[in-house]
């Protein structure tokens, strides 16, 4: 097992190398520099500009630059468009606060979408599974930018329940944890319901009424491990899923995350910037995948990790 | 009196294509020490009438609508589900056709097994582990300290089998109910299991209710047996009476079927002709009507009632003996 | 010797009307299925609304009138005016004609994709089955939005490469491909393609699946057996048995096409005017929803019903085909 953990982390590094790299070129290939566009820059100031930021060395020498930085000191360079920060800095701020999103929007759909699933499919065909379906159908059938001014004329404005902007208490951070959290979650019940429907049907289930076990234990040591296992699997793309989704929430809610800075990055041709975010995304995921991977082997072990 | 003893059970399936009455009046006793086989085609009822006993027919669309089931002076239809818990497994012990089905595969061979040694002793840990190495010995697998980390995927068929078989005895129950236990199993396997089932059956003064569709099976094992046609037994009593001498068309037909070695003028080999109904649209009458030989109009009205022939239990409104057949 | 001859043999009757009528049967599950049923109709209806309305309405989606500016929903104008005086029934329904046509579109261009790579690996098994999965493992997790997102916002720009790219394809075809009418069916064309090659991979695994439970079926050996070529059993043979998953995932694949493309036109991406489809135009209006509620409700509206009726059909496809009985007999 701790080997085959060691073997995947190692495996990340060449993929996300090929990440920068493919990233990297895809950026700087792209018409237009960081500063093209600026108001009647003058040419000098902008071949000063260019310089001062090495963006007219040739291209190769650029890469060799950038990973050369990356690499030996950890370094993404500046921002080109928040002179005086380091992309370094702008990641160490919002990352953090866009995991705090991530994360809690994640434990918040698994704790709303695993029980309901589990109702739906324990009383199935009843008022309570077609509740629970449609609520979950409805969550994923809203786009998050309609679900969020939404709740946010409802709750926020509307009612002044909550706070709709920021992200400074724990109550400014339900309404777009909830936000995020929906979609996941209308998932998240669709496949335990659909997964434990599967699991009760099985020959393996009727053996352990055989022997006597309650209808409790049943479905809680018996029908719950190959139940959830579609739950698990989906965890990757789930959480891909809400990191996407925290690019429409950050804006809406005005929340300093690194998907806010990533469009914002993208559409400046802030290349530095792109590239950070870029990386640190695809090493969350990736890990994230590696580490799915491995509960999956451990809960069924008919899978075989090598 | 009899140690099981089921009277006029009926299970029937309430579906949205109508009422399915897979079991509709079946009655049989069941000995200490004695293999009742129920033996019938697909469809016969005879699965439904081994989960009837324990209450498993899934509820919905089934349900035991009439009958009783007695284990000793208690009537199983008519006690309350935390007792029938206690039945299942601790008196009345059942294992299942697919051993690679009907083992979890996500949990280990010893957890499967002390489940069962906890919910019915209370027994746990180190002592739970020495019954389960002791039983799986029992039943012959090899090195069984071995095996108790090991999950069902890591078992052959028939090593699956006995770990089916050893969780079912753990608790030394009073009856065994085996749907289909060599189905699925190869044929030297089979002889095994079979073997295995005889043995426990005397260790144990064991009564098992062996349910089969392989006449096969029901010679080598049965000590009684009844025959089962669209979810009603048609003849029942002891084996040498009901396969040696049978006199239902069906239990004829279906040793007829059977091709021999050492018969050579046959040409044609002789099937039962027609196919069993289709659950659900049973004929009226007696069910076997449509495709018997010696039917006559009776036949179609009125199921027959059972009555003594011969040393068996016979449902048949004519009398047919073995060698009447052409 | 005497030969042996059998008389019929008792058939499972079961098994055998079943076998011979997959589809009949799966269709009279469907039929009973009576949410599934009406989210078909309520779709059908929507697409023939979508084609009619606009041609119908006295409107035309695309014509201004600034001194309207927005106006709520009225007997001249039944679901109001936009920003720019513009009938927004018009607008929503062509817009109905967008959002259906990247859905559709995108979906059939991510069914090819994955079809094929899924159907290929899957059939050929060891070690290009490995590679191929592989990659697709590996391009599962990582967010393909992201990139879509990159190259839409670099590449995809008036005149930017892919353009170009857009105009020597099409030189050939049309008088001007240089005619600016032409750069908004570029951009859609664009979103075809991100959206599809975003959503093949589920499909391809899916196919791969399948593929490799028929592979072992015996007609596949008796193909073989006569020389069929093993491109002709992967597309002729295999993928025809393969369908009833697969139309499952499609039909779940449009209204998780049209949700990504609505996400883009909230980032400013996707669809752009004048072909706005849904997603753009509930982007639009969510800006003034205070205000102008209307703007917002309406296509937001068309667009949840839509994807609700999608989503509740393809549930009830994959009840009905799911071979498993549900009800024990």
């Amino acid at each position: 097992m701790t080997s085959y953990i060691v073997k995947r982390l190692l495996g990340l590094i060449p993929t996300l190398f090929l990440v920068v790299t493919v990233v990297f070129f895809l950026v700087r290939l792209a018409p237009g520099g960081p500063f093209d566009s600026e108001r009647a820059v003058p040419p000098e100031a902008l071949a000063a500009l260019n310089a001062k930021y090495r963006l007219s060395d040739p291209l190769f020498k650029q890469y060799k630059d950038f990973l050369a930085d990356l690499f030996l000191r950890g370094d993404f360079g500046p921002c080109f468009k928040y002179p005086g920060r380091t992309v370094n800095e702008v990641i160490a701020e919002s990352l953090p606060v866009s995991m705090q999103l991530g994360l809690l929007a994640l434990v918040f759909a698994l704790l709303i979408g695993i029980p309901a699933g589990m109702i739906g499919a324990m009383r199935q065909n009843t008022v309570a599974d077609h509740a629970a379906m449609s609520v979950a159908m409805v969550g994923i059938s809203i786009p998050r930018f309609v679900l969020a001014p939404i709740l946010i004329l409802s709750l926020g404005l509307g009612l002044y329940i909550l706070p709709v902007a920021r992200w400074e208490t724990w109550r400014h951070m339900l309404l777009p944890v909830f936000c995020g959290a929906l979609p996941t979650a209308a998932y998240v019940a669709r496949l335990t319901r659909a997964g434990m429907l599967d699991v009760i049907r099985s020959d393996f289930i009727l053996t352990a009424r055989a022997k006597g076990v309650s209808e409790r234990n049943v479905i809680l040591k018996h029908a719950m491990r190959g139940g959830l296992l579609p739950v698990v699997s989906f965890l990757g793309p789930g959480f891909s899923g809400l990191l996407v989704g925290s690019l429409v929430i950050e804006r809406i809610f005005d929340i300093p995350g690194m998907g806010r800075y990533f469009v914002e990055a993208a559409l400046n041709r802030d290349y530095n910037l792109v590239m950070g975010v870029t990386l640190v995304y695809g090493t969350l995921l990736m890990t994230l995948n590696a580490v799915v991977d491995v509960a999956y082997g451990w809960l069924d072990p008919r899978v075989k990790l090598e | 009196m009899a140690l099981l003893s089921v009277r006029d059970l009926k299970t029937h399936f309430f579906t949205e294509d109508g009422v399915v009455r897979a079991v509709d009046g079946v009655s049989f006793d069941v000995e200490r020490g004695e293999v009742l086989c129920i033996v019938g085609e697909s469809g016969s009822g005879k699965s439904v009438t081994g989960l009837s006993i324990l209450g498993l027919v899934p509820d919905p669309p089934g349900r035991i609508v009439a009958g009783e089931i007695l284990l000793e002076r208690e009537d199983l239809t008519r006690v309350g589900e935390k007792r029938l818990r206690d039945i299942r497994g601790g008196r009345i012990a059942m294992i299942f056709q697919d051993p690679m089905t009907s083992l979890n595969p996500y949990l280990s061979v010893r957890t499967q097994l002390a489940e069962v040694l906890s919910i019915h002793e209370g027994v746990k840990g180190a002592e739970a582990d020495k019954r389960i190495v002791a039983m799986l010995g029992d039943v012959g697998i090899p090195a069984p300290e071995s095996r108790l980390s090991d999950y069902p995927h890591q078992l052959s068929g028939g090593m699956r089998q006995r770990v089916m078989i050893a969780m079912a005895l753990l608790c030394k129950p009073d009856v065994l109910i085996a749907d289909e236990p060599t189905t699925a199993l190869d044929v030297t396997i089979q002889a095994q299991i079979l073997e295995l089932l005889e043995k426990e059956k005397k260790a144990l003064d064991l009564a098992i209710i062996l349910i089969t569709h392989d006449l096969g099976v029901v010679a080598k094992m049965a000590d009684r047996v009844a025959v089962m046609y669209a979810g009603r037994i048609v003849e029942q009593g002891t084996a040498a009476a009901v396969l040696g001498r049978p006199c239902h068309p069906y239990t004829l037909a279906l040793r007829r079927s059977i091709p021999r070695l050492d018969d050579a003028s046959r040409e044609v080999l002789p099937a039962v002709r027609g196919m069993p109904p289709p659950p659900g649209k049973v004929p009226a009458g007696c069910p076997f009507h449509p495709r018997c030989d010696h039917v006559v109009d009776r036949c179609r009205e009125a199921f027959p009632e059972e009555r003594e022939l011969d040393g068996r239990r016979l449902s048949c409104h004519v009398d047919v003996k073995a060698g009447d057949a052409a | 010797m005497a030969e042996i001859r059998t008389e019929a043999p008792a058939v499972d009757l079961e098994r055998l009307e079943r076998g011979a009528s997959l589809w009949s049967d799966a269709w009279r599950r469907l039929r009973k299925n009576r949410v599934a049923v009406a989210s078909g109709v309520l779709i059908v209806l929507m697409i023939i609304a979508c084609v009619v309305v606009p041609a119908f309405s006295g409107y035309d989606y695309a014509q201004t009138n600034l001194e309207l500016g927005p106006t709520p929903p009225s007997k001249a104008h039944w679901m109001g005016t936009d920003f720019h005086g513009r009938d927004l029934m018009a607008r929503v329904f062509f817009g109905g004609r967008v959002s259906f046509s990247v859905g559709i579109i995108a979906t059939l261009m991510s069914f090819a994709i994955g079809a094929s790579w899924g159907g290929i690996a899957g059939y050929f098994g060891g070690r290009i089955d490995a590679i191929m999965m592989r990659i697709v493992d590996v391009l599962y997790t990582f967010p393909f939005l992201i990139f879509v997102i990159l190259l839409q916002v670099f590449f995809a720009g008036k005149d930017g490469t892919l353009h170009n790219l857009f105009k020597t394809i099409l030189g050939p075809f049309v008088a001007d491909a240089n005619d600016p009418k032409w750069f908004p069916i570029f951009q859609i064309c664009f979103v075809f393609a991100a959206l599809g090659c975003i959503s093949w991979l589920t499909m391809a695994r899916i196919v791969r699946g399948q593929v490799i439970a028929l592979r072992a079926q015996p007609f596949v050996e008796a193909a073989r057996s006569v020389g069929v070529g093993h491109m002709a059993i992967v597309f002729r043979h295999l993928l025809p048995n393969a369908l009833g998953p697969i139309i499952v995932y499609a039909t779940l694949t449009v209204p998780e096409v049209m949700l990504t493309e609505a996400f883009l036109s909230f980032l400013g991406l996707g669809t752009q005017e004048p072909l706005s489809s849904w997603g753009q135009l509930t982007a639009l209006g969510a800006e003034a929803m205070a205000v102008y509620p209307w703007i917002l409700l309406f296509p937001a509206l068309m667009l949840a019903i839509t994807l609700f009726s999608l989503n509740f059909l393809g549930d009830g496809l994959r009840d009905a085909l799911d071979p498993r009985i549900r009800k024990e007999q």
